[in-house]
């Protein structure tokens, strides 16, 4: 309560290289008390590298952390939690099968009476061979503790009778104390979300750690959050640092916001600083996708009627006033529309009690290209695994080709022409480019075709010819990614769903995979992408659908999509 | 200076004080006066723990010194066993009351059944059943007709023990047979010893089993006779005149055999030109071999498993050694046909029983277990009957059937004709019988002679 | 408050008066005496071991090893000082005095062991435990099968057979009083973290490896004791008592009375070691005096087997799940401010 203003927390610089990637690069922060700011970057920008880094799980390469005034880095979680720093996680890791309060208990351990004191310890390891004495006497200090235990020493008694009173006020400054008995994981996602926040808070900390608190909660719960997180801040006069997708969070509460994109600090300021920030629009949508908006509001506004367009409503006006991306629509308005490959109507996922897509309808028709974009966790992987049958949707139905395929195993769906390319490649490692392209024609017994289809796949990337007795493991992650196109390819798919392909690739690789999927797209397979880029995703697209928070903001013809301010505000929060 | 502000300030700052310290200090207390306090006890000590400790360090010494017929020590470890068991055994003597009546004897058996050594129990198992079934057949024993209680053990000692106190405990048997592995023996040994009933283990050679005490019986040999066994066969038959020996150096088993053989070898007036060792697992002998072969024996003594054998019979006949190879029972297994090929035939083993043993006891043996169990009987099946058949002689010979009439009766048995030959006590209660030597042809054993023991 | 040191040590003072009019009710019944005396020395290891995969969420399988390193310990001191007795106490009493003593030196020395080998392993989160005790346990077996001093493959013999059902059944109680007052103190609560999710518990300030050391030291004393008690009732001990098949029977024992429940690993340990010795009962009468009787007896382990089999095809958490016979008591509820 009595220090306020000075530094509680510090990155000095910090650096990580794993490997040959630099992961975090000269990445500096300050907290102090009472300070509430937050760290943003789309997927893969090092966010949750800075938070290890911070919390002692990796060793920085270089810089310096320091907490509390004492230098943190190199020092283990543990010895940096007692230092003043607690965090939360971003799927709960709560100790599931103990109770609400024992939960609460294990981080208040830090109160034991033990046999030597700090000074004894001190004056110990002054002595010849301090280093053996120390830890023989931090030893004894361990042992002693249960030894008390075991007997049940009067001064043990009454440490534990004030470990369970401080823990049931934290609970009930929480507002569980009445679910103290409770098992953890039979709580709501809410309350298990602030037993976490309580969790943390037993350990005393000076400075809170918030991974993405927010995530997987409805609009009710993340703005009581809000309110709980400021609330905590003044209460306990911490320093709070809030990594977070949801932007409506992160731009309501923070004070100051950091933004990582690949690894880099792009990024500095108040919440409307950031927003406009041209490098963070471009970080989270896509290089061009700066210039696009500026032409679009250039000329008019986006009608109401866009949010609400239907991709064959080629007619609209709104077309004609851009002559460049209208002509295909056009073209194709003269011919019937054609046949609807895959209708989803109305999906909802749900992972236990977290509803990741909230009922979404979608098609595509025979030829098309369809992006499916929207921010972090906005539920693109989830309504691609629900199509493709490796997870079971809770709700809705999904028609391929005709058939209702509701909840189909994905081996049933490979078969009548679905392939999946998914996210972080999927690809057999230890096999070599060639068998992993085999794999891919499994299903198919017409030696002659597959070995037509695989010189094509090396006729579309030309490096995989090269490298096809190599193992996969060894490839770069862009030959990766072309590899994991090439063998969805190898099915003769009539659909490919794709989810982001260009996660974590050098933009040229990102070109390359983009060009051929246009001409695989073109030779009439019908694809289902997923994709953050947005501006990338959605130049491509002859349809597009943006997702936030499990549901469709806006839809309609790729090119148009780009103008709408919808995009912005779904990536990066604005209101 | 510091580290006496370090207690001092380590003691202060103890300031919860529970019932943590006083235990802690009361413990070392402890501690320290045990170590003022010990002492031998008078008198008896000396004599009681350290022959044992002598034994222990010196086993493969041990083993051959109780081997030679000359009865020396041995006595004072089994009146050990038997006083260490001393505030058992009161208890255990009610469960004496030997079932006189009823119309069944009760005899106990502890064998594997199951684990790893579980051939050798049914084997054994199948042997006792046999005998079982011809001494009914004849009408019994003292009017009663033989039953037995099997337990199996799973190759384990802790179990033995527990079957054990469970035959004699529970069950009240009045002889108990078993068992194969020396080991599981020397577990059940002491139980007998203590509840004073008498044990008869058909096949465990480990001199050690009986010198537990007088209530235990083999109806084999021990060990280090083989050694005794191929000397006089080395000398006798093949008129040898040098021998070279390579043992097993971790093996007691192997170290005692070729003590006994140098001894008996030179005795008959052979002269053992070379003793070589290898150690139980190892792949290369040339060595040993080129150095024996250097020297020119007659015959090349090799006390060891067939494992080891089959190797060392190869790359003999690789260096052109000569001489004959001559072995122990370590090497009876199929295996050892597979291991050494060609190189391995010619060569003597000495065994308990030999399954072609023309003699009229053995041969009837055969065909009787044959037609039950439809297989013809290895070893350990003719010892096992032998074990039921010394067993039941001894139960109609006793005056009663309590513990130590039958213990007296068993320690009587002379010139009682088994199937494996002719089994004596003697003062040691183990068998003093004869072994047989066999041939190794191509995959079978011949059988060539039997060796008497001495007199 | 001033009452409060007569909780730690009560329920010993109940027990013991208990175990010793049970130990002198039963000296003319050998058979039960074993039995029991088995029964104990499986509970303790079973409780002990509990407290390392049960507890605290590791896979130690090398608990015989910790066994073997106890009873060749305490069985060979026990011998060393079979003739000597303390001056100021009767020969009876010098006995069990001496017997304490090696009992309490080999839990000493499993517990050394116990540290040497969790200090590397236990530091690696994963199976890395499973493997080094596995080796470890093997590594005993064999130094033991190949050591002059300790009797080789034959075993050690002449160990005093000075233990009680009263000592055995002692250790089995503080064991469990261990494992349980481990478990409800807020240490005890940090090794459940552990198990439970070893990120969240490290970065809530719980110094994993030491906990998961310590517990691994404490469960390896108490696997020593087990092999102390254990020499000083056997006859003979031998390598072959103490291979990766007695290790993976107090496995099964844990993992049948469920994983974390102490309960679960007593009574399992309890019924799995009396199991078959029912069974040779059940199977023997009836069948007196037939070849029949003695083929059944064969038939034991199998039916052992497929027990075990159908117990964990039915409750797959095991007897108990995690819970505990003490969990019926009614929770003291300790006052606090209300919200």
């Amino acid at each position: 309560m009595t220090e306020t203003t000075g530094v509680r927390l510090r990155a000095d610089h910090v650096s990580i290289r794993f490997g040959g990637l630099l992961a975090l690069s000269d990445f500096s922060l300050e907290i102090r008390g009472g300070d509430l700011k937050g760290l943003i970057g789309p997927n893969g920008a090092g966010k949750t590298t800075a938070f290890n880094v911070l919390t002692g799980v990796y060793r920085p390469t270089s810089g310096a952390v320091v907490v509390a005034g004492m230098r943190a880095d190199g020092k283990k979680p543990h010895q940096i939690n007692r230092l003043g720093l607690a965090r939360t996680f971003q799927n709960i890791r709560l100790f599931k099968e103990l109770s609400v309060i024992d939960n609460v208990k294990v981080a208040s351990l830090s109160d034991t009476h033990p046999i030597f004191k700090p000074k004894a310890l001190a004056r110990a390891g002054r002595l010849p061979g301090g280093d053996y004495w120390r830890a023989a006497l931090e030893a004894s200090n361990n042992y002693y503790d249960w030894w008390r235990a075991l007997l049940l020493s009067p001064g043990y008694l009454r440490e534990e009778r004030e470990i369970t009173e401080r823990s049931e006020a934290m609970l009930s400054v929480m507002g569980l104390w009445h679910r103290r008995h409770e098992v953890a994981k039979s709580l709501p996602y809410g309350e298990q979300r602030r037993l976490e926040i309580a969790r943390a808070l037993a350990t005393k900390p000076k400075v809170l750690l918030l991974d993405e608190p927010a995530a997987g909660m409805n609009t009710k719960e993340k703005a009581d959050l809000m309110v709980l997180i400021r609330e905590l801040r003044d209460r306990f006069s911490l320093g709070v640092l809030v990594i977070e997708h949801d932007m409506k969070l992160v731009m309501g509460i923070c004070e100051v916001i950091t933004v990582l994109d690949h690894g880099e600090t792009i990024a500095v300021g108040t919440p409307a600083e950031v927003r406009r920030d041209p490098k963070v629009i471009e970080a989270y949508l896509g290089d061009a996708f700066v210039e696009a908006q500026k032409a679009s509001t250039a000329k008019s506004a986006p009608s109401e009627a866009m949010t609400s367009a239907h991709p064959e409503m080629s007619a609209h006006p709104e077309m004609s006033a851009h002559p460049e991306i209208s002509a295909h629509p056009e073209d194709r308005s003269a011919r019937p529309v054609p046949e609807l490959i895959l209708e989803a109507k109305d999906l909802v996922v749900s992972y236990g009690a977290v509803t990741a897509v909230r009922g979404i309808s979608l098609a595509v028709r025979k030829g098309q290209l369809v992006a499916l974009i929207g921010g972090n966790g906005a539920g693109k992987t989830s309504t691609l695994r629900a199509i493709s049958g490796m997870i079971k949707p809770a709700g809705g139905s999904v028609r391929f080709l005709g058939e209702d395929i509701t909840g189909a195993k994905a081996h049933v769906l490979v078969p009548r022409g679905m392939a999946h390319a998914p996210e972080g490649r999927g690809i057999f490692l230890n096999l070599t480019v060639e068998e992993n392209l085999m794999l891919g024609a499994y299903l198919r017994r017409d030696a002659a075709e597959i070995e037509h289809d695989a010189e094509r796949c090396y006729g579309l990337f030309p490096i995989l010819k090269q490298r096809r007795r190599q193992v996969a493991g060894t490839l770069s992650g862009g030959e990766q990614q072309m590899l994991a196109l090439s063998r969805a390819l190898m099915n003769r798919p009539r659909l490919l769903l794709l989810d982001e392909p260009s996660l974590g690739l050098a933009p040229q690789i990102v070109d390359t995979i983009f060009e051929v999927l246009k001409d695989v797209n073109a030779s009439g397979v019908s694809v289902l992408l997923v994709e953050q880029n947005a501006h990338l995703a959605l130049s491509l697209a002859h349809v597009g659908y943006v997702l936030e928070t499990g549901q469709i903001v806006t839809e309609g013809p790729g090119p148009t999509l780009l103008t709408s301010p919808e995009i912005r505000k779904a990536y990066l929060g604005e209101s | 200076m510091s580290a006496l502000r370090l207690i001092s300030d380590s003691l202060k700052s103890n300031r919860p004080k529970g019932a943590g310290s006083r235990p802690l200090v009361l413990c070392l207390g402890l501690g320290m006066a045990l170590v003022v306090a010990c002492q031998k006890k008078p008198g008896e000590g000396a004599s009681e723990a350290s022959p044992e400790r002598a034994e222990v360090s010196k086993t493969g010494a041990g083993q051959a010194v109780h081997s030679g017929q000359a009865a020396t020590a041995g006595a004072g470890a089994g009146a050990e066993a038997a006083a260490a068991e001393k505030p058992a055994s009161d208890s255990a003597a009610a469960a004496l009351g030997a079932p006189e009546g009823g119309d069944v004897i009760l005899l106990g058996e502890v064998g594997s059944l199951t684990g790893a050594q579980a051939t050798f129990g049914i084997s054994t198992r199948n042997g006792i059943e046999l005998a079982i079934r011809d001494i009914n057949e004849k009408g019994g024993v003292r009017g009663k007709k033989l039953a037995v209680r099997v337990y199996d053990n799973q190759g384990k000692p802790e179990e033995s023990a527990n079957a054990m106190t469970r035959l004699i405990a529970q069950d009240k048997v009045v002889l108990i047979l078993g068992e194969v592995a020396s080991t599981n023996s020397l577990a059940m040994a002491p139980k007998a010893q203590a509840s004073q009933v008498p044990m008869i283990s058909p096949s465990s050679t480990n001199p050690k089993v009986t010198e537990v005490g007088d209530y235990i019986f083999r109806v084999c040999f021990i060990d280090p006779f083989q050694g005794f066994v191929m000397a006089k066969f080395a000398r006798d038959h093949l008129k040898a005149t040098s021998a070279a020996i390579l043992k097993d150096q971790k093996s007691d088993y192997s170290i005692g055999l070729t003590e006994v053989f140098t001894e008996q070898f030179t005795k008959l007036g052979g002269k053992v030109v070379s003793t070589e060792a290898y150690a139980q697992g190892d792949t290369d002998f040339r060595a040993q071999l080129t150095a024996i072969r250097r020297t020119k024996p007659d015959v090349l003594y090799i006390p060891g498993y067939y494992t080891d054998v089959g190797l060392i019979a190869r790359q003999a006949k690789q260096l052109g050694v000569k001489s004959v190879l001559l072995g122990s029972d370590g090497w009876e297994s199929a295996k050892l046909f597979e291991l050494g090929g060609t190189a391995i035939e010619g060569s003597y083993l000495s065994n308990h029983y030999a399954m072609n043993d023309p003699s009229p006891a053995a041969k009837a043996f055969r065909e009787k277990y044959k037609a039950a169990y439809g297989a013809t009987p290895d070893s350990l099946a003719a010892l096992g009957y032998d074990a039921a058949m010394v067993a039941a002689d001894a139960l109609a010979r006793a005056k009663d059937l309590s513990g130590p009439s039958v213990r007296d009766a068993i320690a009587a048995t002379k010139d009682f004709p088994g199937v494996a030959g002719r089994i004596s006590l003697n003062d040691k209660r183990n068998a003093v019988k004869p072994a047989v030597v066999l041939k190794v042809g191509n995959g079978t054993l011949e059988y060539v002679t039997t060796i008497q023991p001495d007199a | 408050m001033s009452r409060e040191w007569i909780k730690g040590p009560l329920p010993v003072l109940v027990v013991l008066p208990i175990l010793s009019v049970l130990t002198y009710a039963t000296t003319d019944m050998p058979f039960f005496i074993y039995l029991a005396s088995i029964t104990g020395v499986n509970v303790i290891l079973a409780v002990s071991l509990n407290i390392v995969n049960g507890i605290t969420g590791q896979f130690s399988i090398g608990h015989a090893g910790f066994m073997a390193v106890g009873a060749y310990a305490a069985g060979y001191f026990s011998r060393a000082l079979a003739g000597v007795q303390l001056v100021f106490l009767p020969e009876v009493v010098s006995d069990q005095v001496i017997f304490l003593v090696a009992v309490v030196f080999g839990g000493m020395l499993a517990a050394l062991f116990g540290f040497l080998v969790g200090l590397p392993s236990l530091r690696l989160r994963g199976d890395y435990l499973a493997i080094v005790t596995l080796g470890f346990g093997e590594i005993i077996r064999v130094f033991l099968q190949n050591t002059e001093a300790l009797g080789r493959a034959l075993g050690l013999r002449g160990i005093p057979q000075r233990s009680s059902l009263l000592a055995v059944w002692m250790a089995a109680f503080l064991t469990i009083l261990v494992a349980r007052r481990i478990v409800s103190s807020s240490h005890g609560r940090s090794l459940l973290a552990i198990r439970e999710d070893e990120v969240a518990a490290e970065a809530m300030g719980v110094d994993t490896t030491g906990y998961k050391v310590r517990a691994f030291v404490v469960s390896s004393f108490f696997a020593g004791v087990a092999g102390a008690l254990f020499a000083h009732f056997v006859p003979i001990i031998n390598p072959s008592s103490f291979t990766f098949v007695k290790s993976m029977e107090i496995v099964v024992m844990i993992v049948a009375g469920g994983l974390g429940s102490t309960t679960g690993a007593v009574l399992t340990a309890i019924i799995l070691t009396l199991l078959p010795e029912q069974l040779r009962t059940v199977l023997t009468s009836g069948a007196e005096g037939t070849d029949l009787a003695q083929r059944v007896d064969q038939l034991r382990m199998p039916i052992y087997g497929a027990t075990l089999v159908a117990l964990m095809l039915l409750r797959p958490q095991g007897l108990f799940g995690t819970r505990e016979l003490w969990d019926l008591w009614p929770r003291s509820q300790p006052k606090a401010s209300d919200p």
